[in-house]
């Protein structure tokens, strides 16, 4: 009885010193990392749709960005990013306000009035292509952009 | 109704001159009877610029006609790496004026930006407070007057939907002959009030006694000059017209209205001009206009197909600005840091509506003076000053007409006088007691500015500009003008057979030719009762 | 000399044992060896002497500065005042700064040497630092330098240098070499003789990371002992991580962004790289603090720290399950695991943890990132700086045309996207919605933090270095979606994140790993980051066998 429990007890040992080595070969002593992604897959089916972007959208686009999309490559571009953006409507944001910045519960700094800048014209001039006596030179304004010819993209 | 049978022709006459004459000045006016049914809906929204030594998130100078560009700091330039950093001075203009236009200061305020493009917009985003302004849901009380009619006047009170601060803009010089612009960033980033009313306004006049209300407000607050020829303080405007029962128009903004004057004719002008676009079957755009003071006239300004969208996202670069009560300042917080209001909102000056009020109701001065005491620097403190238990309407008179007539010729402003307030009192009371003549009141006021040490009565007496108070030496003189005019003697008892009471005028040529003679010493009061009698004798 | 840490250069030089003047040429001659790293937009070496000359006027005189002689390098979106500043960039091609960023100015009055501004994707938009008017930048590692095969082929040039050129500029240089010689330059630098828009000659090469990669190529390949990057969603962990090098990334409001040309104002922070986390942890020492000019900066007492030893045992480590997201290569996801046994064998309490959010921060950044950038953009109309093009019509078409010629399509595609975020019918669905969940996601760290877990362990990038040829495959956005997964939510709840280098993978690229800390507790997450450090040895980089 005595032989069988100590034939037992260093069986027991045994097979602990052997798991205990197995572990420690393959590295991992207790890993807490998952082992597979967790991630939740995204049901495409049910994202909003993105809307099509026609020429009036694009035109408006071109005069609020003063750039020109150029190309079908820059419409889909702008397709796919609405499309990504629009997986964020899988979020449950009831309730929940939005956040400016991480810093939004501090007051702002203040300065006292005092006049401290200015006066270095020829810092604030360096950099300019045009300048006409001390003035920065733009063309004439408020004419709207040129539209250019394109399709809508479906 | 009096009927057209029982009125003469000449008062027919008159009545329709007087219709005509007040449909001219009616806002609402037009040679169509239809026309009167129109109801006509006006907002404002201002902008004042803070008087503040610096601008509103950068150190470089505010001062009016700097050099060009020499008060542009890297930030205002929008150079890039550049970030905002917020004048206390400019908040806490904000907040006095709120205050005093009877808002509400939110507790926490934040800045947005709305983003266009302009050349003299270097960011291609101006930096204002859209979601949360510093204050909202004001009412200023506002004397609404006419300086052609002194006794059409009435109160009104309008309402502020909000007050925000946010940047001014550069500005552009159009160079037409080289097709080009020139821009000047000196203005670029200067702080803002802007203060948006309610649609409560109904015409020029109203409007422009509003605007007019305002600036004295700012004013006696310091929070802003106020100098619309400088563009300190320009008003953009909101029109709209309807059928009294019919839903609000479609309204047009006419922008950057630079004197109370335009304000008042380039509202009126579109008032106009849309009713006669829509009784021509014509419709109103939803479009922004400028207005040309030359000719008079609104002009559209913007493209009518551009849809503006400013899509607006939080200033991610400016933490919020928590404003406190001297009870709500969190433990631990240096009050040196952050903005109590308690302090700034104490002490305001009283607002203009009440100085009127005081001064009409309290000392009976007409609606006219009262205007006067109250727009004039310093003119109202000087009559509070003196007044005590003297006599308000002579003291206004005497203020307005005398003192005032002289700091006006020596373009000084009253503030600036060096004339010790003792003294205007005394000379107000040699008025008063008759001691020195009108005429001479000047002559001795120039002195008291050339000489701010004497004292009037040293002067008087120095120059002998008092009344002779010998009635002897008086009739004396009376009889020698008496000689010398025998003409006017003449008309004098001709006016007098007639019965007329055309009698003042001989009498007063003669009372005139005396004075000249006295030096204008004597009281022309006394001299008239001294030539009556005389003349009674003749 | 090269191979030493800041912490030692600074401790040498103050000793007397290196003369700052010697130091600084050696970086220099460095730099002209791993040129074709193209990891710099301008060099800087002359004024980088100067300074070296004043720092050993200093020694002498005994009135030394804290970095006094040390070489340093400064991403090139960092103003510098009378040096180019480009962010690598054909808007800014010329623009030239009036004054220096805090930053630079805080590097420079401490004593440190600018050795030159380094390489970046433009305006920071990317991941790889390969999207720049400059070309791209190169890691370092399993690199094979021209100078490096030519000197193996045995070939000589008179006493000219040929370290700088590739098998395409020799030949353009009409430099004739034996058909034997030119096969085995081919063969090792594995280039084809197909010539290609860049003229290199189609050879593949590791990325460097982004979009501060031109600052962590800098630190690795030994040519300055520090550079500063900008993070914004990973710009300075990512290439850190690729590079073998550290990449720290402190608390939002420690650094001053004044200076620090924007990318996203709400998320940016100026960021350290340096070989070892003492040397980040000194040069944090003098960077942080709050600056007048910055708003975004605390105004909190800033206490200059060492890093002390620390007590594993009364640390908890926490394991965001979140973080093994499909993508994560097995090579870095067995780093994880064993550096989270690392800690626990020593009696770290490591826990599994949960940021519910995380696969929704990429998303969430790329609405905010494109809105804000829309927005930051605006003042690019060639008028007070930058490209001007030529088109007087009317100010809209200058501006037009100034900025299509002056962004790439990259930063023009998240113009348009940010315009379109940004319109009154779309603000509430997009940004405001963006807005919400990234305080879902900073939410979702205060809470794992408010559970007594001290520091977060979790993967730096998906992968070890990628092939160009494999990363030029997809654009822009896909790839950020798939670099930044794990250094973005980091971003959104402003809290400190380090990467550190932790060992080889099996193709001999560095595998690395971040840690990440609470809010202004930056010395506390330093602290056990060198405890890391000191446990895993990394093989630093050591290229002083092309001296």
């Amino acid at each position: 009885m005595e032989l069988n429990a100590m034939i037992a007890a260093k069986r027991i040992a045994t097979c602990t010193r052997n798991v205990r080595q197995k572990l420690q070969l393959n590295n991992y002593f207790s890993s807490k990392v998952p082992d597979v992604p967790t991630w939740v897959p995204i049901d495409k089916e049910k994202l909003p749709k993105v809307p099509e972007l026609d020429e009036a959208m694009v035109n408006h686009l071109e005069r609020l960005s003063l750039v020109k999309f150029n190309n079908q490559a820059g419409v889909e571009r702008l397709y796919k990013a609405i499309e990504y953006a629009n997986q964020l409507h899988m979020v449950d944001t009831e309730g929940v306000e939005p956040l400016d910045s991480v810093l939004e519960n501090r007051s702002v700094y203040l300065r006292e009035d005092k006049v401290t800048d200015g006066n270095c014209l020829k810092d604030i001039l360096q950099n300019a292509s045009q300048t006409v006596e001390d003035y920065f030179v733009a063309p004439p304004g408020n004419i709207p952009l040129k539209s250019s010819d394109r399709k809508s993209l479906k | 109704m009096v009927s057209i049978h029982q009125i003469s022709l000449r008062r027919l006459c008159r009545l329709f001159a007087l219709v005509f004459r007040h449909n001219r000045h009616c806002s609402n006016s037009s040679k169509n009877r239809s026309a009167q049914t129109w109801r006509s809906v006006v907002g404002l929204e201002i902008h004042a610029q803070i008087q503040s030594e610096s601008k509103l998130f950068s150190g470089a100078s505010t001062k009016y006609a700097g050099s060009t560009n020499t008060q542009v700091s890297i930030f205002d330039a929008a150079i890039p790496g550049t970030l905002p950093v917020l004048n206390r001075r400019c908040i806490e203009a904000g907040v006095r004026t709120a205050g005093a236009l009877g808002c509400k200061i939110s507790q926490v305020s934040k800045f947005d930006r709305k983003h266009y493009f302009y050349a003299d917009l270097p960011t291609g985003y101006q930096i204002t407070q859209q979601r949360h302004p510093l204050a909202r849901d004001g009412k200023v009380k506002y004397l609404v007057y006419n300086t052609d009619n002194w006794n059409k006047y009435n109160w009104k009170t309008a309402s502020i939907i909000q007050l925000q601060i946010e940047q001014d803009s550069g500005k552009s010089l159009h160079d037409a002959d080289r097709n080009r612009s020139l821009i000047d960033l000196n203005r670029a980033g200067v702080g803002l009030m802007e203060i948006v009313t309610a649609p409560d306004f109904t015409d020029g006049e109203d409007a422009s006694s509003f605007v007019r209300e305002l600036v004295l407000i700012l004013r006696r607050l310091e929070t802003c000059s106020g100098k619309m020829e400088e563009g300190a303080l320009r008003v953009d405007a909101n029109i709209s017209v309807h059928r009294p029962g019919e839903p609000l128009g479609v309204r047009t903004e006419i922008k950057n209205l630079n004197s109370i004057r335009s304000v008042g004719r380039a509202i009126d002008y579109e008032i106009k001009r849309q009713i006669a676009e829509l009784e021509s079957g014509r419709e109103i755009v939803n479009e922004t206009r400028s207005f040309d003071a030359q000719s008079g006239q609104t002009i559209a300004m913007r493209d009518k197909e551009k849809l503006q969208d400013y899509r607006f996202m939080p200033e991610p670069n400016l933490l919020p600005v928590f404003l406190y009560d001297s009870k709500s300042v969190p433990m631990g917080v240096d009050r040196a840091s952050v903005i109590v209001i308690d302090n700034l909102l104490q002490g305001l000056p009283p607002a203009p509506s009440e100085s009127y009020e005081r001064i009409h109701k309290d000392h009976k001065i007409s609606i006219r003076n009262c205007v006067i005491l109250v727009n004039e620097d310093g003119l109202l403190k000087m009559f509070d000053d003196i007044i005590e238990k003297r006599d308000a309407k002579a003291l206004t008179n005497f203020l307005i007409t005398d003192f005032l007539g002289v700091t006006h010729a020596r373009n000084i402003n009253l503030l600036q006088s060096p004339v010790p307030l003792r003294h205007i009192a005394d000379l107000f009371d040699m008025k008063t007691d008759r001691c020195i003549s009108n005429d001479n009141i000047s002559q001795v006021l120039e002195l008291m500015f050339d000489f701010p040490d004497k004292t009037p009565a040293e002067i008087v007496k120095e120059k002998q500009l008092d009344n002779i108070q010998d009635t002897e030496v008086l009739r004396a003189e009376c009889e020698k003008t008496l000689l010398k005019h025998p003409d006017v003697v003449q008309r004098w008892k001709v006016s007098q057979q007639k019965e007329k009471k055309g009698r003042q005028d001989p009498v007063i040529k003669l009372v005139n030719t005396t004075m000249t003679a006295l030096k204008n010493r004597a009281d022309p009061l006394v001299l008239i009762s001294i030539f009556e009698k005389l003349l009674s004798k003749k | 000399m090269l191979s030493l840490t800041l912490k030692e250069v600074v401790h040498q030089i103050q000793q007397g044992k290196i003369c700052a003047k010697e130091l600084c040429e050696k970086c220099i001659a460095r730099a002209a060896r791993v040129k074709e790293l193209n990891a710099f937009t301008t060099e800087t070496h002359t004024i980088a002497k100067n300074q070296a000359s004043a720092s050993a006027e200093r020694q002498a005189t005994l009135a030394t500065l804290p970095l006094d002689g040390v070489p340093v390098a400064v991403k090139d979106n960092f103003c510098t005042k009378g040096i180019r500043t480009t962010c690598a960039s054909r808007m800014l091609e010329n623009f030239v700064p009036p004054y220096n960023a805090t930053m630079v100015e805080k590097l420079l009055s401490n004593g440190a040497c600018l050795v030159g501004k380094t390489n970046l994707d433009e305006f920071g938009m990317g991941c790889g630092s390969i999207d720049s008017i400059y070309g791209p930048v190169r890691n370092p590692w399993k690199y094979h330098f021209i100078s490096q095969s030519l000197t193996e082929a045995g070939l000589q040039f008179g006493g000219k240098e040929p370290h700088a050129m590739t098998y395409s500029q020799l030949k353009a240089r009409g430099i004739h070499m034996s058909a034997q010689s030119r096969s085995k330059v081919l063969r090792q630098t594995r280039e084809t003789e197909t010539m290609t828009a860049d003229g290199h000659c189609g050879d593949d090469w590791y990325i460097a990371g982004g979009s501060s990669g031109g600052s962590a190529v800098a630190v690795a390949s030994g040519v300055c002992f520090g550079a500063l990057g900008s993070d914004t969603g990973g710009s300075v962990r990512n290439p850190a991580s690729y590079c073998g090098v550290v990449g720290f990334k402190p608390t939002y409001g420690r650094l001053s962004r004044h200076g620090l040309i924007p990318l996203v104002n709400s998320l940016d922070v100026p960021g350290i790289f340096t070989k070892t986390v003492d040397d980040a942890a000194i040069l944090f020492n003098h960077l942080a603090g709050h600056d007048v000019n910055d708003s975004t900066t605390v105004t909190d007492p800033f206490h200059q720290q060492d890093l002390s030893d620390i007590s594993i045992k009364d640390l908890c480590i926490g394991i965001p399950k979140e973080y093994h997201s499909p993508g994560l290569s097995e090579e870095i996801l067995n780093a994880w695991k064993w550096a989270a046994d690392l800690f626990e064998k020593a009696g770290a309490k490591v826990v599994p943890v949960s940021l519910p959010h995380t696969q929704y921060s990429i998303v969430c950044y790329s609405v905010l990132c494109c809105c804000e950038v829309s927005s930051n953009m605006a003042r690019y109309d060639g008028i007070e700086f930058g490209y001007r093009a030529e088109n007087n019509e009317s100010t809209e078409e200058l501006n037009a045309a100034s900025r299509h010629y002056g962004f790439n399509d990259v930063v023009q595609g998240r113009i348009f996207a940010g315009n379109y975020f940004l319109l009154r019918q779309n603000y509430e669905k997009y940004f405001m919605k963006a807005q919400r969940v990234r305080r879902l996601i900073s939410e979702d760290f205060h809470k794992v933090y408010s559970k007594k877990v001290d520091i977060l362990l979790t993967p730096t990038t998906p992968t070890e270095a990628p092939l160009y040829s494999w990363f030029s495959e997809q654009d822009n956005r896909t790839r950020t979606a798939e670099q930044d997964v794990y250094t973005q939510p980091v971003n959104m709840a402003g809290i400190p994140a380090v990467n550190v280098p932790v060992r080889l993978s099996k193709a001999g690229l560095p595998v690395s790993l971040q840690l990440i800390g609470q809010s202004f507790k930056d010395h506390d997450l330093l602290t056990v980051a060198r405890w890391l450090e000191q446990q895993v040895q990394f093989p630093r980089l050591d290229l002083s066998y092309l001296d």
